[in-house]
């Protein structure tokens, strides 16, 4: 996943507006109209995808955020690029009475990385339950629970079989299992 | 005359009966193909791989080491013969223990059934070593027995596979170490077995986008078998009074630990079917979704239930 305030080319403390212009001149840079024609159309398109994601991703974490939390949309920084180390030790220095559904939820997605998956749970659960109304933390918990519930694999789209490329020495096995069948050895 | 698969299964199902295991580290026998849901030509192609894998140990390691074949090392075969570039092709051979019986051996020559039956001596070397520390005298007796032949084929192993060696060794101490402080967190008493097999699977990346994916889908799996391990055994730990995560970490007795081992099982089992998705699988593919998918459901459905598992001959 990439670290959405790079696609845009600012820094996590950039203001609204600083994220919006940003966002104007890499859009008037990479809109689809201006490369009708052209060959690097796709790579275009992808980029635009790229860029729209990142806006709206920013936008819908500014918006649950609030306010109040500049230490978090650091942690959130580190995370997006990987340093789970990292985002765990700032985590972790903030003290008991000063942990908000946030930071449960950004220590949950943490201990998920790493595959605690018992304590991750723990967290998203408490997340959820201290800010019902997020949709991000509700949306975190809702997918730990169907993965728990066994739904998320019989239904997915791997289980279903489908060519892969070694058709052909199966289909010699298969001819050699066949004659073995037929009591005969002719292979 | 009975293949070598079902002699090879009656031994083991033996020796587990005349066992304890102290730790729940080198735990075999629960990663495996749910056949009812296989092709023909998919199993004759799991097969073949495990036939493989049975003449590599015997020409390395000798006769006896055929007898520490087990399914869970012909998965982590199909894993990295999966992802090399060349499809070797399988020949149809002659088997080792049983004449009368053919088999198709697969042929590849990179080095990867070498290096898996080194994994699997290793394993084995552990094995017997945490066996030896067992209180009953015939399960002692048979580890004393086997023991030298163990210790050299660990040797040769370890030249082929450093890296796993050392890996284990810390992965016992570890799990020794926190057993021993009374461990409180189920992740953390997972986490040696997790953190094996994380590094075992990371060792076929080709690039570090796969190895993110196989390390993750490795520890997801090595965490399944830690939890199944335990599941399997509470009753024989708590009767020993030997650690047992569901009871120590959770609080939890052999009446009510059910649903909850299922919650957990559940969720590694999803990691690793999502894993799998970002890797490029070349062959293979359908057997080891079935593993992943239909196999550790259906281990999970027996253990839980406390089913006979009928292990059916190959």
């Amino acid at each position: 996943m990439k670290n959405p305030y790079e696609v845009l080319g600012v820094t996590p403390n950039a203001t609204d507006e600083q994220i919006k212009n940003a966002y104007r001149k890499l859009a008037k840079k990479y809109h689809p109209d201006s490369y009708v024609d052209n060959p690097l159309s796709d790579l275009a398109a992808e980029k635009m995808r790229e860029i729209n994601d990142a806006y709206d991703k920013i936008m819908l974490m500014r918006k649950n955020r609030g306010a109040s939390s500049s230490q978090f949309s650091d942690i959130r920084n580190l995370i997006f690029s990987g340093d789970f180390s990292r985002a765990e030790l700032l985590l972790d220095s903030v003290p008991a009475n000063s942990r908000s559904a946030e930071w449960y939820f950004l220590k949950a997605s943490v201990l998920y990385k790493k595959g605690w998956f018992h304590e991750a749970e723990n967290h998203f659960e408490r997340a959820h339950f201290m800010d019902p109304q997020n949709a991000e933390y509700r949306q975190a918990y809702n997918h730990i629970i169907n993965q728990a519930s066994g739904r998320a694999y019989r239904t997915s789209p791997y289980g279903e079989a489908h060519c892969d490329t070694c058709t052909l020495c199966q289909t010699l096995l298969c001819i050699n299992c066949l004659c073995d069948a037929c009591g005969t050895d002719c292979c | 005359m009975i293949s070598c698969a079902q002699f090879v299964a009656q031994v083991r199902k033996c020796s587990k009966q005349n066992s304890i295991e102290l730790e729940h580290v080198f735990v075999f026998g629960y990663v495996k193909a749910f056949q009812p849901e296989m092709k023909v030509r998919e199993l004759e192609s799991y097969k073949g791989v495990y036939c493989s894998l049975c003449k590599v140990l015997g020409k390395e390691y000798g006769p006896i080491a055929r007898f520490t074949l087990n399914y869970d090392f012909t998965f982590l075969a199909l894993l990295r013969l999966s992802l090399l570039e060349k499809c070797y092709g399988f020949k149809p051979k002659r088997c080792s223990f049983n004449p009368f019986k053919k088999c198709c051996i697969y042929l590849e020559d990179e080095g990867v059934l070498k290096s898996v039956a080194a994994i699997a001596m290793i394993f084995f070397y552990y094995k017997v070593k945490d066996n030896l520390s067992d209180s009953r005298f015939m399960g002692k007796i048979a580890s004393i027995m086997i023991m030298p032949w163990a210790w050299l084929a660990h040797r040769k192993a370890k030249k082929i596979e450093p890296g796993v060696e050392a890996m284990c060794s810390k992965a016992m101490s570890e799990q020794a170490k926190l057993e021993a402080s009374d461990c409180t967190s189920m992740d953390k008493a997972a986490e040696p077995t997790s953190r094996l097999l994380s590094y075992i699977a990371g060792q076929s990346a080709r690039d570090s986008h796969e190895k993110i994916a196989l390390e993750r889908f490795g520890y997801c799996l090595g965490r399944w078998i830690y939890l199944i391990d335990a599941a399997d055994d509470i009753d024989s730990d708590i009767k020993n009074n030997n650690f047992n995560p569901f009871v120590s970490c959770m609080a939890l007795n052999p009446n009510n630990y059910i649903e909850y081992a299922k919650h957990s099982m559940n969720i590694c089992i999803s990691e690793m079917v999502s894993c799998l998705e970002k890797i490029e699988i070349k062959r293979f593919n359908p057997i080891i979704s079935n593993i992943v998918i239909y196999g550790l459901a259906k281990q999970q459905s027996l253990i839980l239930e406390k089913r006979e598992a009928n292990e059916k001959s190959l």
